[in-house]
């Protein structure tokens, strides 16, 4: 693993303000359900890219409902 | 599966709603995760998330239904204790160190500058804690079980990593070094 490309493409992703994983998680289900609101949706799908295991949380809601799984936009 | 507040909370529907609901959140995690879970586990499971999901009935907001906030419950317990189970022998200590080692580590010769750079400013930047939590992560623990060593929830660990890449990327963009990163 190369950490610089690590942190790099990690600082490149950053921005100044950005959802947490806690918040994330409390929208999961609304966000499948396609119920979440329109103004959290760019937060949100930041999220995604930026944080695999909250990624990997979103997925595997996807997998057990048995709804077809969305890539990160 | 449609299922109500009301019927979980009415004493002559609760059991069978419950058991409903049970095997629901089971054949979910049998499906999202496979051959990851063995039948002891998704019995476990599925009983945990349930009675996590009625403990916490009252904070339900309907703002998605009730089955898939269920799921998302049953889903991140499942998570958990297969993420426990991959990191159980890794102390935090084992992964801080390890990412560190790989900061120690050169970096291709076409990046070694802003590897350099990198190195120095997560030591000039960020707080011992932060730079704790940043090597762990890079040691390969997952942001679930640093949090778990630290006693801190996911969200805490995260607005504090946050932090750090803004305050690592404002250390680097005032000594010239701006995107593309990668």
């Amino acid at each position: 693993m190369d950490v610089t490309e690590v942190v790099g493409g990690l600082l490149g992703l950053t921005r100044e303000a950005e959802m947490d994983c806690d918040t994330f998680l409390e929208l999961l289900a609304a966000k499948v359900d396609g119920m979440l609101p329109a103004e959290l949706e760019a937060l949100f799908e930041h999220h995604r890219q930026i944080c695999p295991e909250c990624e990997e949380e979103l997925q595997a809601l996807f997998r057990a409902l048995g709804t077809d799984v969305m890539e990160a936009s | 599966m449609e299922l109500h507040a009301a019927d979980l909370l009415d004493p002559e529907r609760r059991e069978a709603a419950s058991a409903e609901l049970a095997d629901f959140l089971r054949r979910g995690l049998a499906r999202s995760f496979g051959a990851q879970l063995s039948d002891a586990d998704l019995d476990d499971l599925s009983q945990r998330s349930l009675e996590k999901a009625l403990h916490a009935l009252d904070r339900f907001e309907g703002r998605s239904k009730l089955s898939t906030w269920a799921m998302s419950i049953a889903t991140r317990e499942a998570l958990q204790v297969l993420r426990g189970r991959r990191h159980q022998h890794v102390s935090l200590e084992d992964a801080v160190q390890a990412g560190a080692l790989a900061m120690e580590a050169p970096s291709p010769v076409e990046r070694q500058q802003l590897h350099d750079l990198l190195h120095e400013g997560i030591r000039a930047a960020l707080s011992e804690g932060q730079r704790e939590a940043l090597y762990a992560e890079l040691g390969g623990l997952p942001l679930a079980e640093i949090a778990r060593h630290q006693g801190r929830s996911r969200g805490a660990l995260y607005k504090s990593l946050h932090d750090a890449r803004k305050k690592l990327k404002s250390w680097l963009i005032e000594r010239g070094v701006e995107g593309p990163w990668m």
